[in-house]
């Protein structure tokens, strides 16, 4: 079974992807902050990583930076998933390795399954 | 020459600037009388310096005597014709009759002035002065002149008195009622063609006007609005070259204390708009920033729960939470397609403040327009099979050239208007067509069957929040944020959007003109492009 880890803070949300992703057979795991996904990861490995930009610490961005130094971390595709669509934020997103970025409002969840699938093949 | 001569010059210089900025930054037709209101006073102003300069040549005493009064005659229809535009009183009956009559009669005195019939003969008298005498069109012409101008007065100072108008138009007559019956004293000096001679301090009335009006477009924005800098500088920058063009001038005490006055009055006016203007500047910037910050945050934060609201419906739908019974489903396809509309919205209002902050940058590389039209039919194909319409794409017979743009934004406003299309047409459909227009723009053609515009509106749809008539009758829903986004896209890629329609219920045909100048280039031509340029 895949294992996708999503780190957001909106439970009204993760609890969302959670439901959809399990139901198309994929093992869930949740973190609501960097550091905290960051030890979920390690301990986990997870095939792919579910990252919102706008947390409560700090910025999804510090996770794609930190994730380069963790040898269980560093391969693992990552998707950002974010209502925040800044231009600046998405070119360093892709540049620190993102593979995609989608706005979660743009987007039915199955369409955010359909992306990881492809992401994960 | 007498002093106040001189001064007919620099302030001839003065109001053809002022004349001049009027026409340019002011749209309404009372700017354009106002601006040839005052090339003729600039005109009367030069011919009767240039008189005096001539006095001992006959010939030229009267050709420029001529001159200053085919001026004259030409500036009494479009003084009353001024006083009709801020007054309001264009459309009066008797205007309709005045104003025409006014304009042959002063067609025919300026015909006249060319003859002996208007003035003739030169005399000479004291302070070195010289004029014609008049003849009988000239005391016709006087006539002329008292009447139109005290008409014109009239009808000034009756608005600038009237409770009725706005504070606006009450000022704007005052000041102009002031400045021209400042100006017709300057206009004295016409006594002298029946032989009643004095000093021509009477020229003093001219700057005296064109200070008056001057002061009232900086201070009062008298025609146009925001101009005060220009003319200040023009006014300050017009009474110093008065020495440099005339070095021989003899001013006296009183006339250096006027200049110096003048000096100090536009320089202390300029300085205080150069900061009136900074302050200004500066809170409008704030007033954006605040706005577009403030559409910013909210739109984000609304995207979050628009995004539970349509993830759960849409997994509610598919039945991820049970088989959902056929009651239930209508409204929850109903609250899933709100949100969906909802957050189109959000998604426009950001897209709009992103433009205004100047945020969206152009991610250009070369791509197939044809590959992004078929893009765009697969996407929204569905859409218009559901209401039963056609959809077409009719290639082009010639290979399309590689396109250099962004790719995003471009397909963001064909796509666009193809769903517009799709949303507003009831029966028949929507054809797409691509062309190469003068080898040098791709015109992409979306030709529907639907409900039309009107005419009035065809510029209009282009702007932000504003929609057409006809598109609001069938789709109540909708921000208006669409078509100024793809409008705001394409002018990024240095190209144009236009709309024809015949009317209602005639259909609409939507071109997207992208000028490619060098970026449109041949296949062998593509394979030279370095690869990077090519991502």
């Amino acid at each position: 079974m895949k294992k996708i880890l999503i780190i957001e803070d909106e439970k009204i949300l993760s609890e969302m992807y959670k439901f959809k992703l399990e139901k198309e057979g994929f093992e869930v795991l949740n973190a609501m902050e960097v550091d905290e996904a960051i030890e979920i990861g390690k301990a986990n490995k997870p095939d792919l990583v579910v990252l919102d930009i706008l947390l409560p610490k700090e910025s999804g961005i510090n996770y794609l930076i930190k994730m380069k130094n963790i040898e269980e971390l560093k391969d693992v595709p990552v998707l950002v998933l974010s209502n925040f669509d800044d231009n600046e934020t998405k070119n360093k997103s892709f540049e620190l390795g993102a593979k995609d970025y989608l706005i979660k409002s743009n987007h039915d969840p199955k369409e955010i399954v359909e992306k990881i699938k492809e992401l994960i093949k | 020459m007498p002093f106040p001569v001189y001064l007919l010059v620099p302030s001839a210089v003065l109001i053809i600037m002022v004349g001049f900025y009027s026409w340019l930054r002011g749209k309404k037709r009372e700017n354009l009388i106002f601006f040839f209101l005052s090339m003729g006073q600039a005109l009367w102003a030069i011919g009767s310096f240039l008189l005096w300069s001539s006095c001992g040549n006959d010939i030229a005493v009267i050709f420029w005597d001529r001159i200053l009064y085919f001026a004259t005659c030409m500036m009494v229809p479009l003084l009353y014709h001024l006083s009709l535009e801020i007054c309001e009183l264009t459309q009066r009956k008797q205007s309709k009759v005045l104003l025409p009559l006014a304009y042959v009669l002063g067609f025919i005195f300026a015909g006249l002035t060319a003859t002996p019939y208007f003035v003739d003969g030169v005399f000479y008298y004291a302070f070195g002065g010289c004029h014609t005498y008049a003849q009988t069109g000239h005391h016709f012409f006087l006539i002329y002149l008292i009447t139109f101008i005290s008409f014109a007065f009239y009808n000034l100072y009756k608005t600038s008195k009237n409770e009725k108008q706005s504070q606006e138009i009450k000022e704007k007559a005052y000041f102009t009622l002031m400045g021209y019956l400042v100006f017709s004293l300057a206009g004295i000096g016409i006594a002298t063609a029946y032989g009643v001679v004095f000093y021509p301090a009477y020229y003093i009335f001219f700057p005296l006007f064109s200070i008056i009006i001057t002061y009232a477009i900086t201070e009062k924005n008298l025609f146009v609005a925001s101009m005060a800098t220009d003319i200040l500088i023009g006014a300050i920058l017009v009474l110093v070259s008065t020495f440099f063009f005339f070095p021989e001038l003899e001013m006296g005490i009183i006339g250096k204390g006027v200049i110096f006055l003048l000096l100090l009055v536009s320089c202390s006016l300029l300085l205080k708009h150069n900061h009136q203007e900074i302050r200004r500047k500066e809170e409008a910037e704030r007033i954006s920033k605040l706005k577009t910050e403030f559409i910013s945050i909210v739109s984000h934060q609304l995207r979050t729960p628009l995004a539970a609201i349509r993830g759960y419906t849409d997994m509610i739908k598919d039945g991820d939470y049970g088989v959902l019974g056929k009651e239930l489903s209508v409204p929850i396809n109903y609250i899933h397609d709100a949100s969906v509309s909802m957050i189109k919205m959000v998604n426009g209002l950001l897209s709009v403040t992103r433009l205004e902050r100047g945020k969206i940058e152009l991610k250009v590389k070369y791509f197939s327009i044809d590959n992004m039209i078929e893009g765009c039919i697969q996407d929204v194909e569905l859409k218009a099979k559901e209401k039963g319409l056609y959809l077409k794409y009719e290639k082009p017979t010639e290979p399309l050239p590689s396109v250099r743009g962004d790719e995003e934004k471009i397909k963001h406003a064909v796509m666009n208007i193809i769903n517009n299309a799709i949303l507003y047409t009831v029966t028949g459909g929507v054809t797409v067509s691509v062309s190469v227009l003068y080898s040098s723009n791709v015109r992409i053609s979306i030709k529907d069957t639907g409900v039309g515009i009107e005419k009035e509106e065809n510029e209009k749809i282009f702007e932000s929040f504003s929609r057409g008539k006809r598109g609001i009758e069938l789709q109540p829903q909708g921000t208006g944020l669409g078509l100024y986004v793809a409008k705001s896209f394409i002018a990024m890629h240095k190209g144009k959007i236009t709309v024809f329609s015949e009317g209602r219920d005639k259909g609409s045909t939507f071109y997207i003109d992208i000028p490619l100048r060098a970026d449109i280039i041949s296949k062998q031509e593509f394979d030279l492009v370095p690869p990077e340029l090519k991502k």
